[in-house]
């Protein structure tokens, strides 16, 4: 596997946390696992960017959180999408498109304009 | 749009690697390269891309060296070095895969 | 990093570490040119200059910001921030000399003076001897119980006992001393060695480093082996490889040289034993029953499981069977196990104890010192601290720079005082007295000075740091406003306590010097009880085959040619010279004529030697009553003796000895019944420290002996007649050899040497103690006077005289050195009495030392006070009060 640049995740984790709880909600290690069989093992969240990325967005109301009960009967927090959390989904799913448009125009570009 | 910075600053090192593949440049036609390749969707600040040039320089991904420009301007001219060529391969590669990546998992929430 | 890569990163790395002023310079270009572009293309669309210009710096975001940032992120940002701070720390100290000066002094001559005696310490009482598992090496010892039951060397047929029947030990060897006459090239000379027994080298563990040591074989009548010391073949061989296998004679009998020690075996048990060689030691039929006290040095090593209290119970059994089974020699005589490097330093360990404490106490003062220096020199910029932070000068910075600083000051010391610690390492090893052991493997210990820098080093940042750390922590207000704040006054407190602690220390450090320096004073002037000027002494062991006749004739002939020598006042030779190295003095015990026989174990004794006509002339020493010997006093003739002043007021306190008989038995002639002819003066016979004792002396001619030491004054430099006595001695018999060749003087000054070194040593330490201390005083008067300026233009002003300004500095500064030397006082009480044996006929609270010392500090405060007294009464009163 080549190695990876965890610096190009940086900016995307919202708008994966966001994409993730979309579907319903879930708890943290949920968000990271879901991630990663979706992505067939190529994003993955560090707890270290993931913890804090959720506490961040719960307190700017784009989350909220309870307490709840895991598949295995362990007291979790889970997370789910405000209504102000999906329209910012809406907006930074626009903007990903139009930003990795704009790096692959670059990256693509096989002479000087 | 939101915080294209931030987005950007983790491809920052990639976009400045391609560009240079091109031809060397001064760090100021780096930067009025990215604007107009990205027609402002990337919204790279002049102040984030020095620092981001010299940290590349010490890492031996491109070499810099002082030359006139057409106006017989002196300027510091980037180039990248060979192993930086190969550098940017990979990583150009990783960014596929990554946005691919991406791409698929917000999709396939949206459907 | 592949090679490629490496190689790009380096060149870019190197040339912004290498000339970092040349890569701002070019930073600040390439910004500029990128500012010139950006305008060009705003104004190109129109824009004013000034708009354009306006628009561009804030499209980059501020130059200087993006500098810092790309600075910040260039590779080596933090060594290139760490060499403008360590610029700037230097900068500092040129400007404020004084303080620079003050700390890196202190720093310099602690830690070098500390490395340097702990390098000692190290070597000598630290290291091991360089044998394998010297743990494990012993060496056994008899005990005498005529002697105080000391530890002395063993008889011959107990050691082959010892051998024999102790199981605590893997092997137990003996050591004989021994000399040899070397007469093959150049000058006769008299070598000094052992004879070891079988298995030595072994049980060391050592090897030869040419050639090998002795094969089991060797060890018989005739092998004719010989190993050699290093020092030996250094000196008589020039170090040449193929000395081995070549054949030396000595006392006329060839040895074949088979081995070559190398430089660090010494064993140091003899004061000059085992200097020269090593020889298999064979067994006579008379040493298997020579018992009791001896002459043998004996070593063991102990079994891996046996430990050092095991093995001692072990020889006590034995030795309580050998008293039973030979109680005529052996009855109350012990066995002691002493571990092998014990014994070594034993004669050194209290000196070098001794001078450790003593340069903790330096280091400790040296300590105090730089914390006060530290500590004024943070109040004094206490207000250019509060500025920067007030304009915005981040805290973290300010206490980076003042680490940084720190740092500085610190390494500049620890430089310093390695320098130091090298140059008097050498000095205090070539001072040093000679028979210390392992002296020659003395050398700067790179993990101590490593110890004391970084504890020094320490010092200095925790200093600096903990009162930067207080000011930045501050309101900056406060700080602006003025000095007077709460966190001041701590500090001048503790400071005050800092050199109160300093004065006490530096008090300790100097009574204790003070007391050594007059024990060492009331040594030197104390009546020897001879005349050392212009006296040189040269020993001699003249065995020859020729008869007791012979021996006599050849002393009488050389002494008359010796006395025939231009320059020579006085001539004899005497068989126990006072401060010989080999002490051969007989005791002996006396019957007196005039009284009833004493009951055995109650007779009087004397320390019997044989002299010459012309020994007490040449000597110096007065004759009391009667006459000393002379030509008429020979074989022939009936037995003479010459008593001393103590064995006369021993036994004839209120009467003439001379006329009175006395019996005792002596040497090749057995029992004598002798007239005391003459009394003459005491002496101290091993030198200064020593006290008299009573003697007896008995004529060479009737009581001939080989081994004499020649006395010859002079009427000038007595070395200079040495050569030309050789030649008279050499004329008598060319192949004689000379032990020591030295003048009275030298003698003397050898039995010293120990007692010079410590007490120098401990003076050097006490002077520089009371430099630092000079030093902590004035900077605490000097800060403290400079804080108090206002309110002393305010004295001024109101019309006190400048002089009533400067005596009340100057007793304050008294006040603060009067509260330190009475703890000191204190401290000494408890601290002198380690002293003990070092002090010479003065108690360890001697009144006028204390005394002095006690106002030699007050007076330096006072005047180390004086100079910024003065400064602070010469205040425009006005300008002073203008101040803040």
């Amino acid at each position: 596997m080549v190695q990876r640049n965890p610096e190009m995740l940086r900016g995307t984790v919202e708008l994966l946390i966001l994409t993730t709880l979309r579907g319903g909600p879930r708890h943290g290690f949920g968000i990271a696992r879901w991630l990663e069989q979706t992505s067939d093992d190529e994003l993955q969240l560090e707890e270290g960017s993931l913890y804090p990325a959720l506490h961040r967005m719960e307190r700017r109301g784009w989350l909220e959180s309870e307490w709840g009960i895991s598949d295995n009967n362990r007291k979790v927090k889970l997370y789910r999408l405000t209504s102000r959390g999906r329209a910012r989904l809406q907006s930074e799913t626009e903007g990903w498109a139009a930003f990795a448009a704009a790096i692959g125009k670059v990256l693509r570009a096989a002479e000087a304009v | 749009m939101s915080k294209p910075s931030n987005l950007v600053q983790g491809t920052l090192d990639l976009l400045i690697l391609k560009i240079l593949d091109l031809e060397p440049r001064s760090g100021w036609a780096i930067g009025q390269r990215l604007k107009q390749v990205s027609n402002d969707a990337l919204q790279v600040s002049d102040g984030s891309l020095y620092p981001a040039l010299h940290k590349l320089e010490q890492q031996g991904w491109i070499s810099a060296e002082w030359r006139n420009t057409e106006n017989n301007r002196r300027a510091k001219i980037y180039s990248l070095t060979p192993p930086g060529r190969r550098y940017l391969r990979q990583e150009a590669a990783n960014w596929e895969r990554l946005s691919q990546a991406i791409t698929h998992v917000v999709r396939l929430t949206e459907v | 990093m592949s090679w490629e890569r490496w190689l790009y990163a380096w060149r870019a790395r190197l040339r912004v570490l290498l000339d970092g002023d040349r890569a701002d310079r070019e930073l600040d270009d390439e910004l500029q040119h990128h500012l010139a572009r950006e305008i060009e293309v705003r104004r190109a669309n129109g824009l004013p200059a000034a708009e354009a210009r306006r628009q561009a710096l804030a499209a980059l975001g501020g130059l200087t910001s993006t500098r810092d940032h790309v600075r910040a992120s260039r590779f080596g940002a933090s060594v290139e921030a760490a060499l403008r701070d360590v610029r700037h720390g230097l900068w500092l100290l040129r400007r404020h000399p004084g303080f620079a000066a003050a700390t890196v002094l202190t720093l310099t001559l602690s830690v070098g003076a500390t490395t340097a005696i702990f390098s000692v310490v190290d070597a000598v009482l630290l290291q091991p001897p360089s044998f394998s598992d010297p743990e494990r090496l012993v060496t056994l010892w008899q005990t005498d119980p005529d002697d105080g039951n000391r530890p002395v060397p063993v008889g011959p047929a107990d050691f082959l006992d010892w051998r024999d029947r102790v199981r605590s030990f893997e092997r137990v060897t003996a050591i004989e001393p021994w000399s040899l006459d070397f007469t093959g090239a150049g000058e006769p000379e008299i070598l000094t060695g052992s004879l070891v027994s079988e298995g030595f080298f072994e049980m060391l563990g050592v090897n030869a480093v040419h050639g090998r040591t002795f094969l089991p074989e060797e060890y018989l009548p005739g092998s004719g082996v010989i190993v050699l010391t290093n020092g030996l073949w250094q000196r008589r061989f020039g170090g040449e490889v193929d000395i081995i296998g070549r054949s030396l004679v000595l006392e006329g009998e060839p040895y074949t040289v088979i081995g070559v020690l190398g430089p660090d075996f010494e064993l140091g048990l003899e004061r000059r034993g085992e200097r020269d060689f090593f020889l298999p030691k064979t067994f006579s039929e008379y040493e298997t029953s020579s018992r009791g006290p001896g002459w043998w040095h004996v070593i063991g090593r102990l079994r891996s499981e046996v430990t050092r209290t095991e093995a001692q119970a072990e020889m006590d059994a034995v030795a309580a069977r050998l008293a039973q089974e030979h109680p005529r020699t052996n009855a109350d005589v012990g066995a002691r196990v002493i571990p092998l490097q014990a014994r070594q330093v034993e004669a050194v360990r209290p000196t070098l104890l001794l001078l450790q404490g003593a340069v903790l106490f330096v280091l400790l003062i040296a300590c105090v010192n730089v914390a006060n220096l530290m500590l004024a020199r943070c109040t004094r910029r206490a207000p250019e601290f509060a500025v920067r932070m007030a304009v915005g000068g981040g805290r973290g910075r300010l206490l980076r720079q003042l680490l940084t600083e720190s740092a500085v000051i610190a390494a500049l010391g620890g430089a310093g005082g390695f320098a130091f610690a090298a140059a008097s390492l050498e000095a205090i090893t070539a001072f040093m007295p000679a028979d210390v052991p392992r002296l020659g493997q003395v050398a700067m210990n790179p993990r101590l000075l490593g110890f004391t820098a970084g504890l020094v080093g320490v010092t200095t940042l925790a200093c600096g740091m903990a009162p930067a750390l207080h000011v930045v922590r501050q309101n900056v207000h406060d700080l602006l406003r003025g000095q007077r704040t709460g966190a001041n006054a701590v500090q001048q407190r503790l400071r005050r306590v800092l050199v109160t602690t300093e004065v006490a220390l530096a008090l300790v450090l100097l009574v204790g010097a003070g007391l050594l320096l007059q024990s060492f004073v009331r040594l030197v002037n104390v009546d020897l009880g001879f005349a050392p000027a212009n006296t040189v002494t040269l020993q001699v062991f003249h065995y020859r085959d020729d008869g007791l006749a012979a021996t006599a004739n050849f002393f009488r002939e050389t002494l008359d040619g010796i006395r025939a020598l231009p320059g020579v006042t006085a001539a004899g030779a005497v068989s126990a010279f006072p401060l010989g190295l080999a002490d051969v003095t007989r005791q002996r015990l006396l019957q007196l004529d005039d009284r009833p026989p004493f009951p055995p174990g109650e007779e009087p004794s004397a320390a019997v030697s044989t002299a010459t006509p012309g020994y007490l002339d040449a000597m110096g020493i007065p004759l009391r009553a009667g006459r000393w010997f002379d030509a008429r006093d020979d074989a022939e003739q009936p037995a003479v003796v010459v008593i001393n002043e103590a064995l006369a007021r021993q036994h004839w306190p209120d009467t003439d000895p001379v006329g009175r008989r006395v019996s005792l038995s002596v040497v090749f002639r057995g029992d004598i019944d002798a007239e005391i002819i003459g009394v003459v003066g005491e002496i101290r016979p091993g030198g200064y420290d020593t006290p008299p004792r009573a003697e007896l002396f008995v004529p060479h001619a009737q009581v001939p002996d080989g081994s004499m030491t020649y006395v010859v004054r002079t009427a000038g430099d007595p070395g200079a007649s040495v050569a030309a006595i050789q030649d008279v001695v050499w004329d008598a018999d060319p192949l004689q050899t000379f032990y020591s060749v030295a003048t009275v003087e030298q003698l003397l000054s050898d039995t010293l040497a120990a007692r010079r070194f410590t007490t120098t040593l401990l003076t050097l330490f006490g002077v520089a103690a009371l430099v630092l201390a000079t030093l902590g005083i004035y900077g605490v008067i000097a800060v403290a006077t400079a804080q108090r300026t206002r309110e002393i233009g305010l004295r001024l002003a109101m019309g006190a005289e400048p002089r009533h300004v400067v005596g009340m500095i100057v007793r304050g500064a008294i006040g603060l050195a009067g509260t330190g030397v009475s703890i000191g006082l204190l401290a000494s009480l408890l601290v002198s009495r380690s002293l003990g044996s070092l002090l010479v006929d003065i108690a360890p609270f001697d009144a006028a030392t204390l005394a002095a010392v006690s106002a030699l500090l007050l007076l330096v405060a006072a005047g180390a006070a004086y100079l910024p007294a003065r400064r602070a009464a010469r205040v425009d009163p006005l300008a002073a009060l203008r101040m803040d």
